[in-house]
C-alpha cells in the first residue's frame, strides 16, 4: 500500500518535470513573434545597405574628383617654377647634400668645429645657389632652406662663441723684428705655428682687437693663433682689404 | 488501496495533459527558416558595418584632399608672388 503510494507520488513529479521542460522550448507563438521581428529587421537592414551602398558610391566619386583636384593643382604649383622632374630631382639632391653636412657639422665639438669652420663658408654658399634657384619659391623647399639657414646660424654664432672665449686656440708673443724678425707673413711660415706664410690673415683676422695695420704688431703682445684651416670667406676679404690699401 | 491507485491515475492523467498541451508543435523546417532568417539578419549587419566604416572613411580621405587643396591654393599664391621676386 505504502509502496503503491511512493510509485503515484514519483510518477506526478516525473510527469511535472517532463511537462516543465516541454514549457521550455518554444511555443508556435513565439517562433512566430521572433519570425516577425527578424523580418522586420532584415527588411530594415536591405534598405539601410541600400542607402548606405548609394552614399559610398557618391563619396567615391567625390574623393576621385578632390584627388584629380588635388593632382591638377600640384602640377599647375610645379608649373610656375618652369621645374621638370629631372630638376627636381636634382634639387633635391642638392638639398639632400645641405641637410647631411649642417648634420655633420653639427655632430662635431667646438674644436673640431673650429677646424673646418671654412666648410661653413661653404654650406653657406650652397643654401645661397639653392636660393637663387626658382624651385626654391615652392613654399616646401623655401620652408626647407630657411630650416637649413637656421641651423647655419646657430653654427656660426656657436663658432663665433668659441672664437670669442679664446678656448683651445694657441697663443704666440711677439719678438721683435731685430732679433725674432716678427711681422704676420714670418710668424704664419714658423713649422710649429702653420708652416704657410700665406695663411697670415688669419692671425690678422683672429686679433684684430689688437692689430689694426696687418704691417704694425708690436713687441710682446700676445696674438691668437686660430687652428690651421683653409682661409675663411671672412679672411680672404681682408686680405684683399690689405693689398687694395698697399696699392 | 483504491485510493492510491486513484491519485496515480490522476497523476498520469495531469502529467500527459501538461505534456501534451505544453509542445511546441513547431516542425523542422518551421525551426530551419528561423534559423535562415537569423543568419541572413547577422549577415546583413556585417554588410552594413563595413559599408558604415567605408564611409567613415571615404568622409576622411575627403576632408584631408580638402584641406590639401587649401593649402595648394595658398601655396599657388605664395609661390606666383615669390617667383615674381626672383
Amino acid at each position: 500500500m505504502k509502496l503503491l503510494t511512493y510509485i503515484s507520488l514519483v510518477s506526478l513529479l516525473l510527469m511535472v518535470a517532463t511537462a516543465g521542460a516541454f514549457a521550455q522550448e518554444m511555443t508556435k507563438e513565439e517562433w512566430q513573434k521572433q519570425i516577425t521581428e527578424l523580418t522586420a529587421k532584415r527588411n530594415d537592414l536591405n534598405s539601410k545597405l541600400s542607402s548606405l551602398k548609394s552614399e559610398v558610391e557618391n563619396l567615391q566619386s567625390q574623393d576621385a574628383a578632390k584627388a584629380a583636384a588635388l593632382k591638377q593643382c600640384q602640377d599647375e604649383l610645379l608649373a610656375m617654377t618652369g621645374g621638370t622632374p629631372e630638376q627636381i630631382a636634382a634639387y633635391e639632391n642638392d638639398l639632400k647634400k645641405i641637410d647631411t653636412k649642417l648634420s655633420d657639422l653639427s655632430k662635431l665639438s667646438n674644436q673640431d668645429l673650429w677646424s673646418r669652420r671654412a666648410e661653413l663658408d661653404e654650406v653657406q654658399g650652397w643654401i645661397d645657389a639653392a636660393k637663387k634657384n626658382k624651385l626654391a619659391a615652392l613654399p616646401k623647399y623655401y620652408d626647407q632652406l630657411a630650416d637649413y639657414q637656421k641651423r647655419l646660424d646657430a653654427l656660426k654664432a656657436t663658432l663665433k662663441q668659441y672664437a670669442e672665449s679664446g678656448a683651445g686656440m694657441m697663443t704666440y708673443t711677439v719678438g721683435t723684428w731685430a732679433k725674432d724678425r716678427d711681422c704676420l707673413w714670418n710668424i704664419a711660415k714658423k713649422p710649429r705655428i702653420y708652416d704657410n706664410a700665406f695663411l697670415w690673415p688669419k692671425i690678422y683676422q683672429g686679433n684684430r682687437d689688437l692689430i689694426k695695420n696687418a704691417d704694425v704688431i708690436e713687441p710682446g703682445w700676445k696674438l691668437k693663433i686660430p687652428a690651421k684651416a683653409p682661409l675663411t670667406s671672412e679672411e680672404k676679404a681682408a686680405e684683399r682689404s690689405y693689398w687694395n690699401n698697399r696699392k | 488501496m483504491k485510493k492510491s491507485m486513484s491519485l496515480m491515475l490522476g497523476a498520469l492523467l495531469m502529467g500527459g495533459l501538461l505534456a501534451s498541451g505544453c509542445s511546441s508543435g513547431l516542425s523542422e523546417d518551421d525551426l530551419k527558416q528561423l534559423d535562415e532568417l537569423k543568419a541572413e539578419v547577422t549577415s546583413l549587419e556585417r554588410q552594413v558595418q563595413d559599408l558604415e566604416s567605408q564611409k567613415s572613411a571615404l568622409q576622411q580621405s575627403i576632408a584631408d584632399k580638402d584641406a590639401q587643396l587649401k593649402k595648394c591654393a595658398e601655396d599657388k599664391a605664395v609661390t606666383e608672388q615669390r617667383a615674381k621676386g626672383m
